[in-house]
């Protein structure tokens, strides 16, 4: 048997993080975790190291998901983006990281399942190229 | 007004022409007809100009004299004598009628006067001047130059190719007083002003000569010479045999005094003497003794010179009344009779005495003081008027300035103005954006919890018709979710990429959708364009029942052939969806009442769209949406 891919979730919204780790949980992913707000999720990221995190943009408190994902990008921890936010400010932040994709919302059920699939599928075709 | 204008020209031509023809042969018969041709003319313009030249043709006429009283006699109007008045007072004069001919010339000048003409005015002025000189009154011509000077110095533009002449006229005075050396300044100056003034040119020979002979006569080598080479290049321009008037035969006979030149001038002096024609006689009789004397043969010059004194003397014409008795004194010496010799000296002296007395003098000294008063008024008048212009210009500069300033601070203060609204738009517009975004990122935000409740909802429920039923809820939202996905500004206008949307929502369903073991393959065939919300919201959700219910109904038996096709393209005004298979076909009774029926009727009301079922070639289903109503952005 494959060994699922372990996921660490960052979003604040309790109805959608329950809707995708029941999509992760249905795709075979195991979700290690999930959190609101970037410190929190930092340390638990740094502590659980999953193989994949997804960020939301907008976050409880007053750093966003672009300010972990810059922490991220420190760490070489892979990650998505996953939101709705498309602002000038935030784009032009968004520029300088590097996530693996970007999943738009609203998302269905079938398209998170095959964003995910597709874009971790690829980056791990890049990495052991 | 043209017209007449012209008619009258033409006849001015005429006449002209028909003058040439008679001008050596006319009589008084003819005058009087010419001058009630010329009346018949209405602008006196025309008259004046018509009359200048029968009175040129006049003066060329054998009897000029007889013609011009002819025509002095016959009533004529104040323009018109005052045009040939010009001509007839010269011949006047010289038959020796003094006082007929200065009347005419201080007529002329007062009808001039009246007539304000300034050209006629300057003229008679000259006619006057060139009296007085020919009479030898320095006093009464230097009151004359010095008004003629005035008009010419008041009007240097339009007076500008007679300049010369109140040189000319003024050197000829004071040859009068005996002033060489001021006569020759006067011809140099009288020079000087013809030369910047090229109009002038048909004087030139006259003017050149005459200064050219000034200085030969007061043996000035190197003048002489300077105006003999200006003299030679003004005729060798000119292609003229012989130059001007009287004055160049005494040059050519001084020049050339052959036996033949001799014989031919004694003529002309016989000639002239019976003629009375005063100039040439004078001029003639000076050559012929010069070269009589030159030729040691002085009591031939005597009775010549003896003559043409005696008559200038009756006739008190004293042009050149020094000249004369110069060679006269000089032949007697020659002939050795000292005692006649001293008799000439001695009437030279008392001519001379009686020209240049102290009284005339004095006159003169008045005159120039009050000329001289007169020009400084005028220096004085004519630097006001230029510090008056001075000022208007600098006033104007000023204000032009002020105005100028005045409306770029206007101007700046507008811009001010504007750059404030500018920026309070700016704002607005930049509010307006991130008040868009932030709608926009809501409205996503809301879609997914509903998207995700129904998710949360199906997983949770047990009954098996009841999960169907969320499941079929979730699949139509999903048609909108798909929609706000893809939401972007587009010029401030929202909008949806067809292609993109149909592409998306048919792979999305076809995904989701549990097939049993052999897909159904799908195509499709979009035309690419941009729908606003209003309009792709409502087909995405028909888009949904339609393809729902092929995969629900078409293909009970799957199997590899199973083939659906979605086609979307702008058909004259109207959108066409279309949706085919090749699956069983429909039954004959659709039913009305079921729910994904509803909902489509309901949603085409919206588009005003139909839907229709043509039939199809093969087996299978062919639905039809004719959309009349919807909104593209591009």
């Amino acid at each position: 048997m494959k060994i699922p891919t372990t996921v660490f979730l960052v979003e604040d919204e309790p109805l959608i993080t329950a809707t995708i780790k029941g999509i992760l949980h249905k795709s075979g992913y195991l979700v290690l975790g999930e959190q609101d707000n970037v410190p929190d999720a930092y340390n638990e990221i740094l502590k659980l190291k999953p193989e994949l995190v997804l960020i939301d943009i907008q976050l409880y408190g007053n750093l966003d998901g672009v300010d972990l994902a810059l922490l991220l990008d420190e760490q070489n921890v892979p990650y998505f983006y996953l939101s709705s936010l498309a602002d000038p400010i935030t784009s032009i932040r968004i520029k300088d990281t590097s996530p693996i994709s970007f999943i738009h919302k609203p998302f269905t059920v079938s398209g998170l399942k095959n964003k995910i699939q597709e874009a971790w599928n690829s980056y791990l075709q890049r990495e052991s190229a | 007004m043209i017209k007449s204008f012209l008619s009258n020209y033409l006849l001015f031509f005429i006449t002209l022409f028909s003058l040439e023809g008679y001008s050596q042969q006319l009589d008084c018969d003819q005058v009087s007809a010419q001058l009630e041709l010329i009346k018949t003319y209405k602008s006196n313009q025309v008259q004046m100009d018509s009359m200048r030249s029968f009175s040129a043709s006049i003066s060329r006429s054998n009897t000029p004299l007889e013609l011009f009283n002819c025509l002095h006699a016959l009533p004529t109007s104040d323009h018109i004598k005052l045009i040939y008045f010009q001509d007839y007072a010269p011949f006047l004069m010289r038959k020796g009628d003094l006082e007929s001919s200065k009347k005419l010339r201080e007529q002329g000048l007062q009808l001039a006067q009246q007539y304000g003409n300034l050209g006629l005015e300057h003229d008679y002025l000259d006619t006057m001047t060139s009296y007085y000189i020919n009479v030898s009154k320095a006093d009464s011509a230097t009151l004359y130059i010095n008004k003629q000077s005035a008009i010419v110095n008041a009007n240097p533009t339009s007076f500008n190719n007679v300049a010369w002449m109140i040189y000319h006229r003024r050197g000829e005075i004071e040859n009068i007083l005996g002033n060489i050396q001021k006569q020759g300044e006067y011809y140099e100056l009288a020079w000087e002003a013809m030369k910047k003034n090229p109009e002038s040119d048909s004087q030139r020979g006259f003017l050149l000569y005459l200064v050219m002979d000034f200085h030969r006569t007061n043996k000035n080598i190197e003048r002489q010479a300077y105006f003999t080479e200006l003299l030679s290049e003004h005729y060798k321009e000119k292609q003229l045999k012989t130059p001007n008037l009287h004055l160049p035969i005494n040059f050519l006979l001084l020049q050339n005094d052959s036996p033949e030149a001799i014989e031919n001038l004694e003529q002309i002096i016989k000639q002239s003497d019976s003629l009375n024609n005063f100039n040439a006689l004078s001029f003639c009789t000076q050559a012929l003794s010069s070269a009589l004397l030159k030729n040691n043969k002085p009591l031939e010059a005597i009775p010549y010179l003896e003559r043409t004194i005696s008559k200038l003397d009756s006739a008190n014409y004293m042009f050149s009344h020094t000249g004369e008795r110069d060679l006269l004194q000089q032949a007697y010496l020659m002939a050795g009779n000292y005692e006649k010799a001293y008799d000439v000296l001695a009437d030279q002296k008392k001519v001379e005495d009686s020209l240049r007395n102290s009284e005339v003098l004095s006159k003169i000294a008045d005159f120039e003081v009050k000329y001289d008063t007169q020009e400084k008024q005028r220096i004085v008048d004519q630097q006001k008027a230029q510090q008056k212009i001075l000022r208007i210009v600098l006033f104007s500069g000023l204000a032009l300035l002020l105005l100028v300033s005045l409306f770029l601070y206007k101007i700046r203060q507008k811009n001010k103005i504007l750059a404030k609204q500018k920026q309070l738009l700016e704002v607005t517009v930049d509010e307006k954006n991130v008040l868009l975004k932030e709608t926009h990122h809501r409205v996503k935000n809301s879609f997914q919890i509903v998207s995700s409740l129904l998710y949360l909802q199906s997983e949770a429920i047990e009954d098996k018709e009841a999960q169907i039923a969320i499941k079929e809820a979730q699949n139509r939202v999903r048609s909108m979710v798909l929609i706000h996905q893809k939401l972007y500004n587009k010029d401030q206008l929202v909008g949806i990429n067809t292609q993109e949307y149909f592409d998306d929502l048919v792979k999305d369903i076809f995904e989701s959708h549990q097939f049993e073991a052999t897909p159904i393959t799908y195509n499709t065939q979009i035309e690419s364009m941009i729908l606003d919300v209003e309009t792709i919201t409502p087909i995405g959700l028909i888009l949904n029942e339609l393809i729902t219910n092929v995969l629900k109904h078409a293909f009970p038996s799957p199997s590899l052939n199973d083939k659906m096709e979605l086609r979307f393209n702008k058909k004259g005004d109207n959108l066409i969806l279309e949706i085919e298979d090749n699956g069983i076909g429909m039954t004959d009774n659709i039913q009305d009442s079921s729910f994904g029926i509803k909902l489509m009727k309901a949603l085409s009301k919206k588009l005003k769209a139909s839907i229709q079922y043509p039939p199809t070639q093969a087996k299978g289903t062919l639905v039809q949406l004719e959309i009349t109503r919807f909104t593209t952005l591009d």
